[in-house]
């Protein structure tokens, strides 16, 4: 919007151009003191934001500081170690204990190979969220855009209701098969590798995409809003963005955040299972596989990538669940407006439920 | 006078969401003697319909709370009645008609199913197989046409005990057993061809005809006090012409105590033999149906009244009454109506504002919360 | 009388059912709902038809047939003496820009992520292409002239009250000063208060602005306080159609007769009345042959179940229709005779003793 201030440079336009500035960064900043309000009144959003900061910015930190290029000179590390280094082990007569217990040393004890497990967890966390991203992504976009179709274009007798009716029987022949069965299936015959793996996911990924998306639409498009926005004279093309995606966003943001920490299960499952990545690479799923027998004798070593597997799956899945305050103006207008109790010359909130 | 059937005193119920507190209703008191419909008018927000909820309890606690109060029915007070003890009273207690005849009947059950678990709570609890609230003696005898004695509507124990109690467990009742009873019931509210009524969904019936199965539903716990809430308002306007001349008759040939829920001012003048007026959560006026209609005593009534709209566009513009109901989360102080009250003098914005009080020269049970309530007539 | 602005002549609409897949693949004949059965009705410049009826008579139906937000099934739809039956893209827009819609749904035509000013602007951006700028300019304009304040703009729709929302639609509709204006139940939704000041607000805009109203309503105070026209709708026809003070005060026909006696006047004393119309509205997947009212009318005869009754003008009166084959004969009728003050027995053999 502000990129549009190509206009003649007379006196009233300029101001006009900055009071529409000026409003835009009013907008911006209530739009930022509203999410600081939602996130203060839902402690556990604000946890779960808290952790997905921390955590998409720690995995770009380690994006730009390799930690396997320590042995190139990088005059900084950001994991303690080298997560291929075999570190020297302990030797008790002829029998050496590589894998040590949690210290001050090694935070999240060593494995059997005498790898420090905190590097190696820290090392797999940008291929690990960048793959979650990637396939919800992936998912998001194919199947959201198949969703919009197949919903949008349905009116019986017309070109849109035939492939509407494909999208979706093809969508049922993938729903109809387990996912998780599905991608391991696929990951098998394509081979051992991280990016088989990932075709894997995403063939199988979409079809829930679709599937939320038309019901959505299904349930937008026949809102009276809709019907007024035709009757003004708004163009289809425009109801489908400006009416039905804003107000499908909401659901299909949401889902696509919780959606992150299942593709990350999912393919540390692919992993576990042993046809993910490659044995040596650092990846959470690999690293439980790796040791998934010594759980007992050396729990730490299955216990640490576990539990990061866990923390950002429930980080994702806390944020998911307050993104639906901070999206909805209804819910986001409410909860400032605790805050501060003052509000516009009409603001006429009835009480739920007070509606005599 | 008697003890009346319910008795609300004070009550006081906030909502808490995240938006702030909102004073739904604010020291409301009214009583319903037997025998009587008392209906309640206000526009959307206005509290009624809390009243309604609250009343059996059936309020959401939270967001809802009551703040204070007491709603004594048939002599105990449900506010203080332990939670578990809620289910008894309602049904065969207090019963309820809602407003969406389409919401309040369950899609996936025949009409028999539905009615015939009415009909099989009510008896089980008169039987003493099931505790509860059993129908009081004040209404529905067909062929009864007195009053109710407020005695016998207050004798009746929560619990039933004693051998006839025990009598009951001998067989027990099932569904099957109240086909007969349900079929009575639909032809109670006058609905043709009962039989393949009864085995219907909810879903292949019209809006009034699930209305009157609803009204049958309730009627068919016998209960003491029926609440209605908004019963027609749904429906289409001679339909609802007929389940009112439905219920008027009704209330002629069973003599049950309904309060009567409405936003309609003609509804109202109907059905009801006594009226409260509410305004946002203050009960401001309540009386005899034709002394509050031909003399209001507070402003919103005359207001209300005024403002139905009845002339031609020839006749120039309809009076309305200016502003807006207060948000209940911000009332102003004293009486609630004062800032769009044409006879608001600076004593009105004083805190505690005007009571609901019997005032010289009306007739008795006349009340209104205005403390100018003789100079209402005199408005246009 | 003068040319139509807004006309549509023998007019049809029916919608399909959903059909199981079975009576497709048979190739059953299908059954539609009859929304509007051959109906003809127009609007003139500068005036108000009112079109009162009960759910399923087809009002809104026909409301939307003349917005063109249906197409006819059969009939013609005209405006401004073009035939815009079947228009279809930018050509129907062209149409949009002199047609508006109010919507009986304050809340749910409203789009609850947009601020005021886009809700209202949207006419005005689809069919003037302006800038967001001069858009929001013109709401601001334009808020005052239906009584909402101009620094509302920026709200978002659950902000205003149940009477605010409506206003915002009624704005929306007159952003593109349209020569007619649609209003779909616009009071339905709103207490009687607030009912008031809308009816009032949308009276002096006719006068100010020289717009035509198609009233589609349920609500007989409504209708008489703004039509000059009136058409009862029930079931999909026209039952009568007269001038406003003609039909509310000396209706014709007896649907009309017990649609006004069944509003609930605010005086006391009704009490003892009983309403003498029973039965159900008919299904309009099949309707019944004759008079579609006969099964309920308390003065039905042989002729009126057999034999359908045009839209005539009945004997001895001028610009007064009425669908009845005794209109004549219950021209003193009137709707308060309806109720009768003793318990009306439930299959309404009395009322059919008169």
């Amino acid at each position: 919007m502000t990129a549009r201030s190509e206009s003649t440079g007379s006196g009233a336009d300029l101001n006009r151009q900055l009071s529409r500035v000026r409003a835009w960064i009013g907008q911006l900043r209530s739009g930022t003191r509203g999410l600081y309000k939602v996130l203060r009144a839902n402690p556990l959003t604000l946890v779960g934001f808290a952790l997905v900061v921390l955590i998409t910015l720690t995995a770009v930190a380690l994006v730009i500081v390799p930690p396997t290029s320590a042995a190139f000179g990088y005059p900084i590390s950001l994991t303690p170690y080298d997560p291929n280094a075999l570190l020297p082990c302990p030797t008790v007569g002829n029998q050496s204990f590589c894998a040590q217990p949690p210290s001050l040393e090694h935070f999240f004890g060593t494995d059997r190979a005498g790898r420090d497990v905190l590097s190696r967890v820290l090392t797999a966390l940008p291929l690990d969220l960048a793959i979650g991203f990637l396939i919800a992504g992936f998912a998001l976009l194919t199947g959201g855009a198949l969703g919009l179709i197949a919903g949008f274009w349905d009116r019986p007798g017309t070109l849109g209701a035939a492939v509407s009716l494909a999208i979706m029987r093809v969508t049922d022949v993938f729903l109809a098969f387990p996912s998780l069965v599905l991608a391991l299936a696929i990951a098998a015959s394509l081979g051992r590798g991280t990016i088989p793996s990932i075709i894997a996911i995403l063939l199988t990924w979409w079809p829930y995409y679709v599937r939320l998306t038309r019901g959505e639409v299904l349930a937008v498009k026949h809102q009276p809003y809709v019907t007024a926005a035709r009757a003004a004279g708004v163009a289809e093309w425009r109801i489908l963005f400006r009416h039905v995606l804003r107000n499908i966003a909401e659901p299909l943001v949401v889902y696509f955040t919780m959606d992150v920490g299942t593709v990350l299960v999912v393919f540390s499952t692919i992993s576990f299972i042993g046809i993910g990545v490659p044995p040596n690479v650092p990846e959470w799923g690999n690293m439980i596989q790796a040791y998934s027998d010594y759980l007992l004798i050396f729990p730490w070593v299955v216990v640490f990538p576990g539990l990061a597997i866990f923390v950002t799956v429930l980080a994702f899945s806390l944020l998911g669940d307050g993104l639906r305050d901070i999206l909805d103006p209804r819910s986001r207008r409410a909860l400032s407006q605790a805050e501060t109790a003052t509000s516009g010359p009409a603001a006429t909130v009835t009480a739920a439920g007070a509606s005599g | 006078m008697a003890e009346p059937l319910l008795e609300v005193k004070g009550l006081s119920v906030d909502y808490e969401v995240g938006a702030g507190t909102f004073h739904a209703l604010s020291d409301v008191s009214l009583e319903l003697p037997a025998g009587h419909v008392v209906g309640i008018v206000g526009e959307t927000g206005c509290g009624k319909s809390t009243l309604a909820h609250a009343i059996p309890r059936l309020l959401r606690e939270p967001p809802a709370r009551i703040r204070s109060g007491e709603v004594r029915f048939r002599g105990m007070d449900l506010l203080t009645l332990p939670k578990w003890k809620l289910p008894l009273v309602r049904g065969t207690g207090i019963s309820m008609v809602f407003q969406e005849p389409i919401n309040s009947l369950n899609p996936a059950f025949r009409v028999f199913d539905q009615l015939s678990e009415a009909v099989r709570i009510r008896k089980r609890r008169e039987t003493g197989q099931a505790p509860g609230v059993v129908p009081g003696t004040e209404g529905f005898d067909y062929s009864k046409r007195e009053g109710p004695k407020p005695a016998d509507v207050l004798a009746r124990p929560l619990l039933p005990s004693g051998p006839e109690a025990r009598k009951g467990f001998s067989r027990v009742l099932h569904r099957e057993d109240f086909r007969e009873d349900a079929l009575d019931y639909l032809r109670l509210v006058r609905i043709n061809d009962p039989e393949t009524i009864l085995d219907l969904y909810p879903h292949e019936l019209s809006g009034g005809m699930r209305q009157r199965i609803m009204i049958a539903m309730a009627l068919s716990e016998k209960p003491s006090l029926l609440i209605a809430d908004e019963p027609t308002s749904a429906l289409d306007i001679t339909i609802q012409a007929q389940v009112l001349t439905l219920m008027k008759e009704l209330i002629e040939e069973i003599r049950t105590s309904i309060l009567f829920i409405s936003h309609d001012l003609g509804v109202i003048a109907e059905m009801a033999d006594d009226v409260g007026v509410m305004y946002a959560g203050h009960l401001v006026e309540y009386g005899p149906v034709n002394d509050v209609y031909e003399h209001p005593r507070h402003p919103y009534t005359k207001a209300l009244l005024r403002s139905a709209p009845n002339q031609y566009k020839a006749d120039g513009p309809l009076p309305s009454l200016s502003g807006s109901v207060p948000n209940l989360s911000r009332l102003p102080s004293g009486c609630p109506f004062h800032p769009r009250c044409p006879l608001a003098k600076p004593v009105c914005s004083d805190d505690p504002g005007p009571v609901l009080e019997v005032q010289k020269g009306t007739a008795v049970g006349h009340v209104a919360a205005c403390y100018f309530s003789e100079e209402v007539a005199g408005l246009p | 009388m003068t040319e139509a602005l807004a006309e549509v002549r023998d007019v049809t609409k029916h919608f399909p059912l959903t059909q199981p897949l079975l009576a497709m693949v048979q190739r059953k004949s299908k059954d539609v709902i009859h929304a509007v059965e051959r109906v003809s009705l127009a609007v003139g410049p500068g005036e108000t038809v009112g079109l009162i009826g009960e759910s399923g008579s087809g009002k809104t139906t026909l409301g939307w047939l003349f917005a063109r937000l249906h197409e006819p099934t059969s009939g013609t739809v005209e405006f401004g003496g073009r035939d815009i039956s079947h228009l279809e893209g930018s050509a129907l827009r062209g149409i949009r820009r002199r047609v508006q819609i109010v919507f009986q749904d304050p809340v749910g035509s409203l789009d609850p992520r947009l601020r005021a000013w886009q809700i209202v602007g949207e006419p005005l951006q689809a069919l003037e292409r302006l800038r967001r700028s001069e858009v929001r300019d013109r709401v601001a304009a334009l808020l005052p002239t239906v009584g909402l304040p101009a620094g509302s703009v920026d709200q978002y729709p659950h902000e205003f009250s149940g009477g605010g929302r409506q206003r915002l639609s009624l704005a929306r509709a007159l952003s593109v000063r349209p020569e007619l204006v649609i209003l779909d139940e616009p009071t339905s939704a709103l207490d009687v208060a607030v009912q008031a000041q809308i009816l009032n607000r949308l009276v002096a805009l006719q006068r100010e602005l020289g717009l035509s109203y198609l009233l589609i309503t349920h609500n007989v105070a409504a209708v008489r306080y703004v039509a000059d026209r009136v058409a009862v709708m029930y079931l999909g026809k026209i039952a009568e159609l007269g001038g406003v003070r003609d039909v509310l005060e000396r209706p014709l026909h007896p649907y009309t007769k017990a649609l006004l006696a069944a509003v609930p006047a605010p005086e006391p004393g009704r009490r003892k009345t009983r309403y003498r119309v029973t039965g159900e509205i008919p299904s309009l997947v099949h309707p019944p042959p004759g008079c579609s009212f006969a099964a309920r009318c308390p003065f039905v005869i042989d002729r009126c179940r057999t034999e359908e009754p045009l839209l005539r003008i009945p004997e001895g009166m001028e610009r007064r229709w009425v669908a009845c084959h005794r209109a004549e004969e219950l021209v003193d009728v009137r709707p308060a005779d309806l109720l009768a003050a003793e318990p009306a027995s439930g299959s309404g053999s009395a009322a059919r003793a008169m």
